[in-house]
């Protein structure tokens, strides 16, 4: 499959999309309000420490521009319901999408699905220091994939969302998933460039709905170039009994800012939040989080691994925030810095509030080079001391994506994630 | 091969433990070398491994005539030194299939790759040989195993690595006399007359299921007797106690 990239009508921020319903214009234009209104982030900020604030003011970067370039892009496999995306834009949506399923780009489910989107569109996000990028995200808003998982739907194999971006400039992403009641489904989202030179800046949002009782894994893996940037804003909610793991894999971008935020705000609402993050050179990843337990009875549980080369930085800075009145609660943080050279930089900033009784909590963060005995071990077995140190890094990376319990999405990650270890 | 230790003399954070240790096995043999706790056993295994916590100071380890000492710890491996760790480590995240994978890709010249389906079938051959679930090649290295799984996983390590010497370290703590019969019967398909075994234990069982040609005493950093596999009889019945006698010390 070929795609053709046209010129795109783009609107400028906050304006009305001709066409579109009312709803979403004022939602634009609220974004462009609130946009203007507020500051960007400095290092004042506290949920920009060690970071570099100066760096998410992308929003004078011109869009990208790369009409009439060419694509090869690979047909979805048979039964799988595929978005490809370039550069923010939908290019084409494969598969059959069963009874009971909305896949639509946002530019069509304005139309097709307007009360709907209406009512499902949450409040701005940019809680953790990205408030006003938040706001630019919602005044530009124009295209996205929007996903609606009808209750006790069960979707077998993981819809698959594709990113490709191509010639320099600025892009945005959207994802929008509401997990219906008692419904099972997965999604896998990948970042791409299709070259190593265009440096891409790309301004990624997404909120993710898990309704009661419902099932729902997510996988992203970015492996943008290293001459691009990446700001990813993620929250999600997850209801009463549902059950709900989000992971990404960060091996590309040479800055990456991603901000989770994640809730549970039902009884017996389970969540993980899993990331892996393998930077070399200078590249940068920074992550901020945020464990909302807003109900009594929840649990939640983190696991962020960052495996560092060169003079790679990483941040991590996460909070468990247990609201009065949700007792019995259980939550856990951990982040784990896999240390591969002497000159690389991992920051940890684990925090923890609680607000009720008969909570069990542990947050900790951990940094360490890879064990001697562990390279000791292998290299009796003939193999070289560098390649066991990879063999051992990697696995310290993939051990994470075990915790998927999603056998196709844990092999997505661990293919991405085997290429940083090649 | 043959594998001669002379006069080794190897100490850790500058005590010594190994004082001068002389032992020579001739390809095709099995020996033994029991001993009490403490005596240096597995130093031995360790220093011969390559391990870098020990400092060696003085005699030579040779393989066929040629020195080990100086190798790289992968190079010995490479060379035909196989060790079957009393301890083995643990590799998270890493699955045994791939970690036994990587050993043999190793061994192979630069840019030949390892014929996968070739692989498993021997993989799942030596698997049946040690009745071990077909599960464990997905299981992460030697994590959350029992110490029985471990000291088989190191004996189909082993078993795949086709190595031209074997050490087995204390492969007979923690498994059950059923367990032992798999693992010796496992040692036993390997023995042939080019291969050399040196079979550390601290108990003569498992000497009943691999049987020796050569049984030795290790104390305190040497090996101060050695004989036939009657040795280890004598030893079950009467224990260590010989070895306070002053004539010996
Ligand atoms: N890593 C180590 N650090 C300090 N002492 C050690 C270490 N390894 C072994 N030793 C000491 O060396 C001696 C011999 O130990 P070892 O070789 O394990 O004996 P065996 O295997 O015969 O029981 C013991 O006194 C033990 O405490
Ligand atoms: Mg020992």
């Amino acid at each position: 499959m070929s795609a053709v990239l046209e010129e795109e009508f783009t609107t400028a921020p906050g304006d009305a999309i001709p066409d579109a319903p009312e709803w979403f214009n004022s939602l634009r234009a609220k974004g462009q309000t609130d946009f203007q209104g507020l500051d960007h982030p400095t290092k004042k900020n506290e949920n920009w420490r060690f970071g570099k604030p100066k760096k998410a003011q992308i929003t004078e970067i011109p869009l990208t521009d790369e009409e009439g370039m060419e694509l090869d892009i690979e047909p979805a496999p048979e039964g799988v319901i595929r978005f490809t995306f370039v550069n923010g834009y939908c290019m084409s949506i494969e598969g059959d999408t069963p009874e009971g399923l909305v896949a639509l780009p946002l530019n069509r489910a304005i139309h097709e699905v307007s009360d709907y989107l209406e009512s499902a569109i949450p409040p701005m996000q940019g809680k953790l220091g990205s408030e006003k990028l938040a706001a630019f995200h919602r005044a530009s808003l124009e295209d996205g994939a929007i996903i609606s998982i009808g209750d006790g739907v069960k979707v077998e194999q993981p819809i698959e969302i594709v990113h490709l971006f191509t010639g320099a400039g600025r892009s945005h992403t959207y994802l929008h998933v509401v997990a219906g009641k008692n419904s099972h489904a997965s999604i896998v989202e990948s970042y791409k460039s299709t070259n190593g030179e265009d440096a891409s800046t790309v301004l990624s949002v997404s909120d993710i709905k898990v309704e009661n009782g419902a099932h729902f894994k997510y996988l992203c893996t970015q492996e943008l170039n290293v001459k691009s940037q990446l700001i990813r804003l993620g929250e999600s909610h997850t209801g009463e009994g549902a059950d709900s793991t989000t992971a990404v894999l960060h091996t590309g971008s040479e800055w990456v800012r991603d901000e989770f935020y994640s809730t549970v705000d039902g009884r017996d609402a389970r969540c993980k939040i899993l990331s892996v993050s393998v930077p070399h050179g200078e590249q940068e990843i920074d992550q901020r989080t945020f464990q909302h337990h807003a109900s009594p009875h929840c649990y939640s549980e983190l696991l962020y691994k960052n495996t560092l080369y060169d003079k790679a930085k990483t941040i991590f800075s996460g909070i468990i925030f247990v609201d009065e009145g949700a007792h019995h609660t259980d939550a856990y943080q951990t982040c784990r810095n896999l240390l591969m050279s002497d000159v690389c930089e991992a920051n940890s900033m684990p925090g923890l509030e609680i607000n009720a009784d008969q909570v069990a909590c542990s947050h900790g963060s951990t940094s360490a080079q890879v064990s001697e005995e562990e390279i000791f071990y292998l290299q009796a077995r003939g193999i070289s001391a560098d390649a066991a140190r990879q063999i051992i890094a990697e696995g310290f990376c993939a051990d994470v994506f075990k915790k998927l319990n999603h056998d196709a999405l844990e092999e997505k990650a661990v293919q991405a994630l085997a290429k940083s270890f090649a | 091969m043959s594998l001669v230790v002379s006069n080794l003399k190897a100490s850790i954070d500058d005590t010594p433990i190994l004082k001068g240790l002389n032992l020579e096995i001739p390809k095709g043999e099995v020996h033994a070398i029991m001993g009490p706790n403490g005596s240096g056993k597995s130093t031995l295994s360790k220093v011969i491994a390559g391990h870098d916590d020990y400092e060696v100071n003085g005699g030579s380890v040779t393989l066929n005539g040629e020195d080990i000492l100086e190798m790289e710890i992968d190079e010995r491996s490479r060379a035909g030194i196989f060790l079957a760790f009393q301890y083995p480590a643990e590799v998270p995240g890493v699955s045994n299939a791939n970690f036994i994978r990587a050993a043999l890709q190793a061994r192979l010249p630069k840019g030949e790759e390892l014929d996968a389906v070739a692989y498993y079938k021997d993989l799942y051959a030596k698997m049946d040989i040690l009745e071990m679930d077909r599960k464990f090649t997905a299981r992460a290295v030697n994590e959350g195993f029992s110490g029985g799984e471990k000291k088989r996983n190191e004996i189909l390590q082993m078993m795949m690595l086709d190595p031209k010497f074997c050490i087995l370290d204390e492969t007979d703590s923690g498994l059950d006399i059923d367990a032992m019969k798999v693992v010796a019967k496992g040692v036993n398909s390997m023995r042939s007359s080019e291969r050399g075994f040196l079979v550390i234990t601290h108990y003569q069982r498992l000497l009943d299921y691999i049987q020796p040609d050569v049984v030795h005493v290790m104390a305190d950093g040497q090996i101060v007797k050695s004989g036939g596999k009657e040795l280890a009889l004598e030893l079950e019945a009467s224990g260590y106690e010989f070895l306070k006698e002053p004539a010996l010390a």
